[in-house]
């Protein structure tokens, strides 16, 4: 009996319940709701919009760093290599001068006039180029008794040492030339 | 004056960029308090409520040109806003590392602080005995008993098979009979 009593007070709650609304709403809520869904809505669009340009940017913004960066490393790299490229010709230069330097030391000033003054005898000079040659190789003679033609034409060596200035002008001539 | 237009009219409405504002805001004014008391009786507390509304109804904003009219259209708003408010509480959840089994505590302490929830003490005790349910079932207890749907419509909209919402509701209507039962 106690049972059924509670059963038939349940179902009269059940039923109860069903009309009866607990959750209310402030003042006007409804009223108002639709208004701030529209302003909602016209945030979340800006909102979209923003988004769409910034996803659609940013590839684009990695994809162009990327490529200056890559551009700046092989710039680089072969700003390096020239410089070794340079630093090498520096040094081949150097070198060259070196070289040209132990030539010019090899040069005896004797060997070079009596060379110059006896025009039949050029191979010390010939073969400077190529290879050193002994100073001790050629026969010196004093240069105020050498006669270099047949018609007795004396060459002092006064006569040779304005040769040797006028070849030096020469040469400093040419240089000027090429500086300006 | 938003009752005048059936949800075929509005539709068309809607598909019309001329009146496309004008048109949302009848959509609105029409299906705002079902929508909002489906929502309510899910997360309980009317703030919450009040953001998970606004988001089912931009999320329709967005989706409504893609409607195709395959489903009524209120069964589909109705799956948008039942997603929403799960998807808003499981994210409750995670933010403050609530267990699965605590969430109808929360929500009965919810209900209690909650200034805009006015019961009477069986109305209070009825409203606990469902918060006692677990989710699923309690969506389709509010969906039967409060918002009387068909079953037909709840199996729409839930994708649940009409014979297994028939079980859960009579399953849920035995746990509050028992609860009410027990005090």
């Amino acid at each position: 009996m106690q049972q059924n009593s509670n059963i038939e007070d349940f179902e009269n709650i059940y039923k109860d319940m069903k009309t009866r609304e607990p959750f209310h709403v402030p003042g006007n809520y409804f009223e108002k709701l639709p208004s701030e869904i529209s302003d909602k809505i016209i945030k979340h669009n800006k909102k979209e919009i923003f988004d769409f340009i910034y996803s659609f940017n940013l590839p684009r913004i990695l994809v162009y760093a990327s490529f200056i960066i890559v551009i700046a490393l092989i710039v680089g790299r072969n700003n390096f290599k020239k410089e070794t490229n340079v630093e090498l010709s520096s040094n081949e230069i150097a070198e060259v001068i070196l070289n040209d330097d132990a030539l010019m030391d090899s040069f005896d000033e004797e060997t070079l006039v009596a060379e110059l003054i006896n025009e039949g005898n050029t191979d010390t000079l010939k073969n400077k180029n190529v290879q050193k040659s002994s100073s001790s190789a050629v026969k010196t003679e004093p240069i105020d008794e050498i006669f270099v033609n047949p018609e007795d034409t004396t060459i002092t060596e006064e006569d040779i040492i304005n040769y040797l200035n006028e070849d030096e002008s020469i040469f400093i001539n040419r240089d000027n030339e090429t500086d300006n | 004056m938003t009752e005048h237009y059936s949800d075929k009219e509005l539709l068309e409405l809607l598909k019309n960029d001329d009146n496309r504002n004008y048109a949302f805001n009848l959509f609105v004014r029409k299906y705002q308090q079902k929508i909002y008391l489906h929502i309510r009786r899910i997360v309980i507390n009317h703030d919450d409520a009040n953001d998970v509304v606004q988001n089912t109804f931009i999320k329709i904003w967005k989706g409504i040109g893609k409607f195709r009219e395959e489903s009524k259209i209120f069964t589909w708003i109705y799956r948008i806003a039942t997603n929403e408010a799960i998807s808003f509480l499981n994210k409750k959840r995670c933010k403050y590392f609530i267990p699965f089994i605590n969430v109808e505590k929360k929500l009965s302490e919810s209900l209690e602080s909650d200034q805009y929830f006015k019961a009477d003490k069986i109305e209070k005790k009825f409203q606990k005995a469902i918060l006692k349910l677990p989710e699923r079932q309690r969506i389709i207890f509010n969906m039967k008993y409060f918002d009387e749907l068909k079953y037909e419509e709840m199996s729409e909209i839930l994708n649940v098979t009409t014979g297994a919402l028939k079980a859960s509701y009579h399953h849920a209507v035995t746990k509050i009979e028992k609860y009410l039962k027990e005090d």
